[in-house]
């Protein structure tokens, strides 16, 4: 079998198509819109240009192939090969992210992501990636997770009128009182690699109803923290929603 | 013409200090199916699959947003390899071991590359006689000292010693690095298939047509070659995410020595691209030690999971692991120095 792979023609054929495999595996993840789900979206115009550059260089094998029929020797190309061949686990290995992402349906990180990451739950600490921007132009109702997280690190404590609209996911930790529950997102600064999470302790007494990991959006107001604790978002309307096509935030 | 004594090797020879594909396939599925035969309970059954879908997912994120800083590298090697000559090299690159290996640390202006994009473009350079210490500094320092990581560095940090610490201390541990290389044989480091070019101006583009497909050709089997690396290394950086806790890393993040390792560590789990890493040490800034930041910033663009790995395709075995150990031990030794000697 791996005499066969080997030979020159089968070898600028199988990596022709390797490349374009990997192109069009990688372009379906865009026109679906589940590419956001592995990188930042502001990282998106080099998966566009990875496309277009591995059919680019897919077609040079095509190409390459058509014109040595004419006119190179067999044996220029045996001498070329000899530390490129692909043999058949080298073959498996490359279609591995094909495969993977064909057979595994596309979702992004969810509860199981923070089975060994820390959360940051209302205040910045150390997990959080840089997300240093000022959250005073944004206002209250349109601020997110994390803009609320960034407002409270910077001791910008929220007032009694001031109402919250955030759309996230339902997490319990350990800590979490049953009539409660953290309502959490991933942020990424460039792929999931590096997501972390950050969440806001939500009291709602219908709180243990709720599944893990479903994606809800929550309308309340904060209430007057004791010293030394985070503001709790008191819940007057929990909702249930479908998971948003951006399932992670951005500093 | 005299032939190399590379090229001479008996077929058998050649794979010496390659991984077998064959056993690496193997051992990824002699691990999934033990996984799967120990699943008795549904609820087991759905923690290893949440858990497996967890790490398709980093698998995958790290894959996506490492392949176009490949393709990159591979086309610039492939260009490289085709309309670069070999006297372009020998001319302009200096001998001097000072002077190559400072040079090397600071080639990553001419070619912005990252961690990635890096490898193919070296192993290319090598192919064209580029001397040891000015290719063993370029991989080690062009991940950093590029215009890209600069910004994105000044971006978090602004002007200050975390900015002006990674970019010295990268060039400085570069240039030791490449130095101690000087004194090694290009055979003893490197795979012969790397050394193949040298000598023979024709190698590199024995195929027909116009030159640009040529070249672009060559990316494709330099893109090839290394997304195996690069494949079996995100597994292992995924694996490594979901199966070692942060917390107990994050935990010991204000002592001088124990931060140092703790980040370093972390760096070589993550593997995040050089070009955004500033980012992610801006949040360990208030907790961690500044020696640590630099365990981060310096030491992870150099060397981590994925691109260990990467090095497997230009360097032998053992080369690859004084790579990673001689840039960790300076690494460290600088970072515990400024912790205790500086401030943290």
């Amino acid at each position: 079998m791996n005499e066969i792979l080997r030979l020159p023609r089968v070898q600028l054929a199988i990596k022709g198509f390797l490349l374009f495999g990997l192109g069009i595996f990688l372009l379906t993840r865009i026109t679906s819109g589940t590419l956001n789900f592995y990188i930042s979206q502001r990282f998106g115009w080099l998966t566009i240009l990875a496309v277009l550059g591995l059919l680019l260089v897919g077609g040079s094998y095509q190409y390459l192939s058509s014109t040595s029929k004419r006119g190179s020797t067999g044996e220029e190309e045996d001498r070329h090969q000899h530390s490129h061949d692909l043999g058949c686990a080298g073959l498996l290995l490359i279609l591995l992210p094909i495969i993977l992402g064909l057979v595994v349906p596309p979702r992004p990180l969810g509860i199981a992501a923070l089975e060994n990451r820390e959360i940051s739950v209302g205040s910045l600490d150390s997990v959080l990636p840089a997300a240093v921007r000022s959250t005073q132009d944004t206002g209250t109702s349109e601020r997110s997770i994390l803009d609320w997280v960034l407002a409270f690190s910077a001791n910008e404590w929220p007032s009694e009128t001031d109402s919250a609209n955030v759309t996230g996911f339902v997490y319990r930790s350990d800590d979490t009182d049953e009539d409660s529950f953290i309502v959490t997102r991933f942020v990424i600064g460039c792929c999931a690699a590096d997501a972390t999470a950050v969440g806001l302790t939500v009291q709602w007494p219908a709180a243990r109803e709720l599944v893990e990991g479903a994606w809800v959006q929550v309308y309340g107001q904060f209430s007057a923290p004791a010293r030394n604790e985070m503001p709790v978002l008191v819940a007057e309307q929990v909702q249930a929603v479908p998971e948003p096509n951006q399932p992670y935030l951005y500093p | 013409m005299s032939v190399p004594e590379v090229i001479l090797e008996k077929p058998e020879n050649r794979w010496i200090g390659r991984p077998r594909w064959g056993v690496v396939v193997f051992a990824i599925l002699a691990v999934a199916a033990i996984l799967v035969s120990s699943i008795n309970t549904p609820q087991a059954r759905f923690f290893i699959a949440e858990r497996f879908q967890t790490f398709v997912t980093i698998f995958l994120s790290l894959f996506i947003e490492a392949a176009p800083f490949l393709l990159a590298g591979s086309i610039v090697s492939g260009i490289i390899a085709v309309y670069v000559d070999q006297g372009i090299l020998e001319r302009f690159v200096p001998r001097h071991p000072l002077t190559a290996a400072l040079t090397g640390a600071g080639l990553g202006f001419v070619f912005p590359v990252c961690e990635c994009g890096v490898v193919p473009v070296t192993r290319r350079l090598y192919g064209k006689g580029l001397p040891l210490p000015v290719g063993i500094a370029f991989l080690l320092a062009a991940p950093v000292i590029n215009p890209v990581v600069l910004f994105s560095t000044f971006a978090a940090f602004g002007w200050g010693p975390v900015l002006w610490g990674r970019f010295g201390f990268s060039i400085l541990v570069a240039f030791i690095v490449g130095l101690i290389f000087h004194l090694a044989r290009p055979q003893e480091i490197l795979l012969p298939q790397t050394l193949a070019a040298r000598g023979i101006p024709t190698h590199d583009h024995p195929r027909t047509g116009p030159r640009i497909w040529q070249a672009l050709a060559l990316a494709g089997d330099d893109f090839l070659d290394m997304a195996r690396y690069l494949i079996v290394g995100s597994m292992l950086a995924a694996l490594m995410q979901i199966l070692v806790s942060q917390s107990t890393l994050l935990a010991i993040g204000q002592s001088p020595f124990i931060s140092v390792f703790a980040l370093t560590l972390l760096a070589f789990i993550l593997s995040v691209c050089s070009t955004v890493d500033a980012f992610i040490a801006l949040a360990f800034s208030s907790t961690f030690t500044t020696g640590s930041l630099f365990g981060f910033l310096v030491f992870g663009p150099m060397v981590d999971v994925k691109s260990s790995l990467l090095f497997l395709s230009v360097f032998r075995r053992r080369t690859v692991l004084y790579l990673i150990l001689l840039p960790f031990a300076l690494v460290t030794v600088i970072a515990v120095f400024w912790n205790v000697q500086v401030g943290m």
